[in-house]
């Protein structure tokens, strides 16, 4: 910036010339977005120049949403974490407790009782469906189509409730913990969810009837913020980021966790690469995880939701009356917890945005020397300017809005 | 041509407007989802994670002995506990000991219920309640008078049925 | 020898718990002590030795021998100790979450590492009644027993004391003090240390905190001239506990009742914060400025009362002042004795062990240096070394029936250290002979006394200890502030600590006092300071043997207190002498060049205490 002369702007943006000449005889404008700007998707910082309208460079800020959550992880003990894991992607607390969960448990060498497993997965579609039900209502607000927000957070608020049964709590359900779940399922959860399973794809063809082939959503995507597929490699995009330039990169499929393996289900691409694809990438997906919460119903097991370990988890409840051993165990889990064998490892699982990667150091003590959160919101916002190159400010929206951020994510 | 085919994609266009727009007038005709908070109140589930109580027996006593086994399980360390021993004058809980000052600081709490799972005699709970906006930070301190008030009775009823199984 | 796959050199005669420690492979015991003798009553230990019959045998109990393989981990072991704690649990009480030890509790430790995570027993558990107060400062309690006698072991071998017994036999055994009566012993507090489960429990700590609730900081017991160390938690700005903390050169672990339970005056609510001058609440400036104008240019009609445990640091900057502006004050320090300054060579604590005479002049030990008498204790059940006490009255040494006790009359103590030198334990010592002498609480006299005790050292070659009390009083002494002076007759008097043990002199007309509690000899002070303790404030002590030690305050100073060294600056500037002192260091370094004696305040090690690592590992079977 060569000139400090600034001039107003609405709320969130301010406006410095850079005295360069621009291709439209103007002068390049250094444009400060953010920020507290309502369609950042949180707090997100971006620095655009712009010639004209168009967008010539795009540089995102980010730090306002720090809350140094892998630091803390490694005040906690090892069950304390999971608390702190479901705040990094607010949107998709299961998906963060599950991949934490599958890294403790990978280093300690247990692994989670089937029907755990398949509760597991059931949350982990929830939390899928509730993320792009959030993404689908602010991005359709965003452009335009108010309604869209009333809808899907309508089913969202399905799914919250299904949260609240099973865990207690409608967002930081803290449901996955290392060893199993927080507990089993209640009959009225099943319920919840079977009735779930019957309406939901009767709202996705709701969204698809108000979106699909409306002309006014149709001109804001199509051909917007493309995103070619050696580009998306590069950048290491991943998720419906991915999916959207057409490659078949979906963790559940090539790397499954939790029996996804077992589980039918297609990937869902779309080669358009532009915010239009990846609309139509997540509404597949929605499509999918309906059928994968259908079969996982179905096929439930039966048995415990715990790892059978009672050095990891503390004993029930009555036996605290009868057994000293017992009363010890309980003591000690809840005050120095269990220890986990020295090591490291990295755990990737498939979250609404992309691979959400759980990196953990072990010294063998009571509690981690090093987390670190692989967020897909992170990387997928470096492939911010190469989407937004050459295209009006306006559009900037629609990119922001279809690489679907969470700013807790990028932030940690 | 091009005039024809624009045509046709205007057609498509308006097609898929009032599609929408059925959609939306459907919605119309359809019963209300939401509710008139606060008039209206939504039910809690029954493991809802809200405030906490701290139980008594039934014959008055306090369960909880200050254990501090909570304060040990909480993340956050928003709770202070502070035991002391019962004597025969004062006898506060069963046994020897028993919290003189029991502490939950609620701005810092994150209602994980880790406290809950913690507590070897279910002294503490977390009950329903979750409005619980004030206007001063001291009041978030609950103190443990604060936190003794009975539970709501339909909760106590089934906890207390929970335990005789 | 081989412990689990790791070889280790240990010289014979070492033991295989001890050998595993060398290699970091943790073996379970309740029992075994290492300051106390082997027992093998635990059976936790077991380990699979060979060669050996196919059966698990006691690591405590088993000395290393050449090429030995012990596995901790095979299937044989590793199940007898899971049934060996299963029986200790078949009558332990669901205490747990109401005792004390839980967080530190070997029990639950080794259950939580070693044990089954489930019980296979169902029956009902035995009952005592509980809580027993042993004495007014511990608790005890039956039922969680284990009965690995390691508290009646150290009374026996360390303590020398016969106040703490196992009442019945077989499985009806339990702990009791003799004849019910409380304990009386002044090391007493050491078995609550020892005892690995919650049976002894400290009533003054009782239910005040958990482990974790707490910062540990390893500072030094400011309660006699030994020096222990001390571990001192904190919680919430509180002093909750003291412990012992192990130093082979001093304490061995051991501390007296004294150091243990004296702390509570640090937490009093009734302690002073404010100055004060005139009966009413003041700043620091307006008191200092008071108690200057009352003290200045009075030479000796002023007469000064120091505290025992003076740091060194304030010594030094006191000895500015009394060089300076307080020239001719006269000066008196508490509970210090009428020993002389020390022969640079003198007697170590650690040295009394391996002495073949000890003789013990004119101090009953137990009273004025506690654990040094445990030492000498040790020297001579443990090593076999002759003792020789010269003392008027019987002393608590006098509990070895081979004692040699020359009861001297009052004042005589030096003639009788003379004749000693032709005693026939002295005639050969057969090692070196250590020679401790105190000062009789001024029964004698303490130059000819340090003479005769000198001078029967180099006869029979053996080195002397002055058995100071006072905390620092060797520091006073290189400081040269350690006064022995009359206060009668003085017109003004600071009385820094507690009141001077004369009382007050009626002469008084102009009294400040600088204490951290308001005492009743104090009531009619001018100007009333307060002052940090030992919890609060940073600086050194130098023990009997010359060490100098640090103290780490776990607590912070707490406004509007001021630490000592910044009052005396303070004071100093108000006396007209400016000295210019930013920090404590500043102090150290100063002192450290000025006076020989404190050239170790030259390097302060780090005030931040070194972290005990907590053992963890994996959980078993």
């Amino acid at each position: 910036m060569s000139s400090t002369e600034s001039m107003a702007g609405t709320e969130g943006v301010t406006i410095s010339r850079t005295g360069q000449q621009g291709a439209f005889g103007g002068e390049l404008l250094t444009v400060n977005f953010g920020p507290h700007h309502p369609s950042t998707h949180g707090v997100l910082r971006l620095i655009v120049d712009l010639d004209g309208e168009q967008i010539k460079r795009l540089k995102p800020v980010i730090g306002y949403l720090h809350t140094g959550i892998e630091k803390q992880m490694e005040a906690l003990r090892w069950q304390q974490g999971v608390v702190v894991t479901d705040r990094h992607d607010y949107l998709s607390p299961p998906i963060n407790n599950l991949a934490y969960a599958l890294a403790v448990e990978r280093l300690m060498g247990v692994e989670a009782p089937p029907r755990a497993q398949a509760l597991r997965v059931i949350m982990s579609e929830l939390t899928r469906l509730s993320s792009h039900l959030v993404w689908l209502g602010t991005s359709g607000l965003e452009l335009g189509a108010m309604s869209m927000l009333m809808y899907c957070f309508r089913e969202r608020e399905t799914i919250l409730d299904m949260n609240e049964e099973i865990s207690g709590f409608r967002m930081h359900t803290s449901y996955i913990r290392p060893g199993g779940v927080m507990a089993d399922a209640t009959p009225r959860f099943l319920d919840m969810l079977a009735s779930f399973v019957k309406e939901m794809p009767g709202h996705v063809d709701e969204y698809e009837d108000l979106l699909t082939m409306n002309p006014i959503w149709r001109a804001r995507t199509i051909g917007i913020g493309r995103l070619s597929p050696e580009d998306a490699k590069v950048l290491g995009a991943s998720g419906p980021m991915i999916r959207g330039s057409g490659i078949a990169w979906d963790l559940r499929k090539t790397m499954p966790y939790s029996g996804y393996e077992s589980y039918d289900f297609e990937v869902a691409t779309s080669d358009a690469c532009d915010c239009y694809g990846r609309y139509l990438v997540r509404i597949k997906e929605m499509r999918e995880a309906v059928k994968i919460l259908d079969q996982a119903l179905q096929r439930l097991p039966d048995g415990p939701v715990n790892v059978d370990d009672r050095k990891m988890l503390p004993p029930p409840r009555e036996e605290l009356e009868t057994s000293m051993e017992a009363v010890i165990h309980h003591f000690k889990l809840f005050t120095e917890g269990y220890s986990v064998p020295a090591g490291d490892v990295y755990v990737a699982v498939e979250s609404g945005r992309g691979e959400n990667g759980c990196y953990i150091v072990s010294d063998g003590t009571h509690k981690p020397r090093r987390v670190k959160f692989r967020s897909a919101s992170f990387v997928n916002l470096q492939a911010l300017e190469r989407m937004a190159l050459n295209h009006m400010i306006a559009d900037m929206i629609a990119i922001i809005g279809t690489a679907d951020t969470v700013l807790g994510d990028v932030d940690r | 041509m091009p005039d024809e085919k624009d045509q046709e994609s205007v057609i498509d266009d308006v097609t898929a407007l009032a599609k929408g727009l059925k959609t939306t007038l459907g919605e119309f005709f359809s019963p209300v989802v939401t509710t008139m908070y606060p008039e209206e109140k939504s039910p809690r589930a029954e493991r809802y994670r809200g405030r906490h109580y701290l139980r008594r027996y039934d014959n008055g006593l306090e369960r909880c002995i200050g254990c501090e086994l909570c304060a040990a399980a909480c993340p956050v360390g928003c709770i202070l506990v502070i035991a002391a021993e019962n004597t025969e004058e004062k006898q506060v809980s069963p046994g020897e000991r028993y919290a003189k000052t029991y502490e939950i600081n609620m701005l810092r709490c994150i209602f994980c219920g880790y406290c809950e799972d913690a507590c070897p005699v279910q002294a503490i709970v977390l009950g329903p309640e979750y409005e619980m906006s004030d206007v001063s930070r001291e009041k978030f301190i609950f103190t443990k008078e604060k936190l003794l008030e009975p539970l709501p009775p339909d909760v106590e009823a089934r906890l207390k049925s929970k335990e005789q199984k | 020898m081989t412990i689990d796959g790791q070889s280790v050199t240990v010289p014979p005669g070492t033991l295989i718990v001890e050998a595993a420690k060398n290699v970091g492979v943790e073996i379970p015991v309740f029992c075994y002590h290492h300051k106390l003798d082997p027992v093998g009553a635990c059976r936790l230990c077991l380990v699979d030795i060979a060669p050996g019959p196919p059966r698990p045998q006691t690591a405590c109990t088993t000395p290393v021998a050449p090429n030995m393989v012990i596995k901790t981990q095979s299937a044989m072991a590793v199940q007898a100790r899971a049934e060996i704690l299963e029986f200790e649990l078949v009558n332990h009480p669901l205490d747990c979450p109401v005792c004390d030890k839980g967080g530190e509790c070997p029990l639950q430790d080794f259950t939580f590492r070693h044990g089954y995570p489930t019980s296979r027993i169902d029956g009902p558990r035995l009952h005592f009644k509980k809580p027993i107060p042993l004495s007014a400062n511990i608790a005890l309690d039956r039922e969680r027993c284990v009965l690995c006698y390691r508290c009646t072991r150290y009374y026996d071998e360390i303590a020398w004391e016969q106040e703490l017994t196992t009442g019945q036999r077989g499985v009806q055994s339990f702990i009791t003090s003799q004849f019910d009566q409380p304990l009386t012993s002044i090391f007493s507090g050491n078995i609550i240390d020892l005892c690995p489960v919650g049976a002894l429990t400290s009533r003054v700590w009782r239910f005040e905190s958990r482990p974790w609730d707490m910062t540990q900081t390893g500072s030094v017991c400011s309660k006699c001239a030994v020096g222990c160390s001390v571990t001192l938690w904190q919680r919430r700005g509180q002093l909750v506990r003291v412990t012992s903390r192990e130093n082979d050169d001093i304490d061995e672990g051991w501390i007296c009742d004294r150091g243990r339970f004296d702390y509570t005056d640090v937490n009093d609510p009734k302690r002073l914060r404010v100055p004060v001058v005139k009966g009413a609440g003041s700043t620091w400036n307006t008191a200092i400025d008071a108690l200057a104008a009352g003290i200045k240019g009075k030479g000796p009609k002023l007469g000064i009362s120091l505290p025992q445990d003076l740091t060194n640091e304030e010594a030094f900057l006191f000895r500015r002042l009394l060089d300076g502006p307080l020239k001719g004050a006269k000066v008196k320090m508490h509970g210090r004795t009428a020993l002389p300054e020390p022969d640079p060579n003198q007697l170590l604590i650690k040295e009394i062990d391996d002495a073949r005479v000890i003789v013990v002049v004119a101090s009953d030990t137990e009273k004025d240096v506690p654990v040094v008498n445990l030492r000498i204790k040790k020297a001579v059940s443990k090593r076999g070394a002759q003792l020789i006490v010269v003392h008027p009255d019987g002393v608590d040494l006098d509990r070895n029936p081979h004692t040699v006790h020359v009861r001297n009359a009052a004042g005589s103590a030096a003639a009788e250290v003379e004749k000693l030198a032709s005693h026939e334990l002295l005639k050969s010592p057969g090692g070196p002979v250590a020679i401790l002498f105190g000062d009789g609480h001024g029964s004698e006299d303490a130059a000819d006394l340090a003479a005769a005790c000198a001078e029967l050292a180099s006869k029979v070659g053996g080195k002397v200890m002055p058995l100071y009390r006072a905390t620092n009083e060797r520091g006073a002494l290189d400081a040269g502030v350690a006064g022995w002076d009359k206060l009668d007759g003085v017109q003004a008097l600071l009385s820094w600590g507690p009141p001077p043990t004369a009382g007050i002199p009626s002469s008084v007309k102009f009294l400040a006092t600088w204490d951290h509690l308001q005492r009743p000899d104090h009531s009619r002070a001018a100007v009333v300071l307060p002052a940090t303790t030992f919890a609060e404030q940073q600086g050194s002590y130098t023990n009997l043997e010359g060490r100098v030690q640090f103290l780490r305050p776990p607590i912070p100073v707490a406004e509007p207190l001021k630490e000592s060294w910044e009052v005396l600056t303070e004071l100093a500037v108000a006396l007209g002498l400016e000295l210019g002192y930013t920090g404590i260091f500043a102090v150290q370094r100063d002192a450290a060049q000025t006076l020989p004696g404190l050239a170790d305040l030259a390097e302060p090690p780090s005030p931040t205490p070194v972290p005990t690592p907590v053992l963890i590992g994996p959980a078993h079977p």
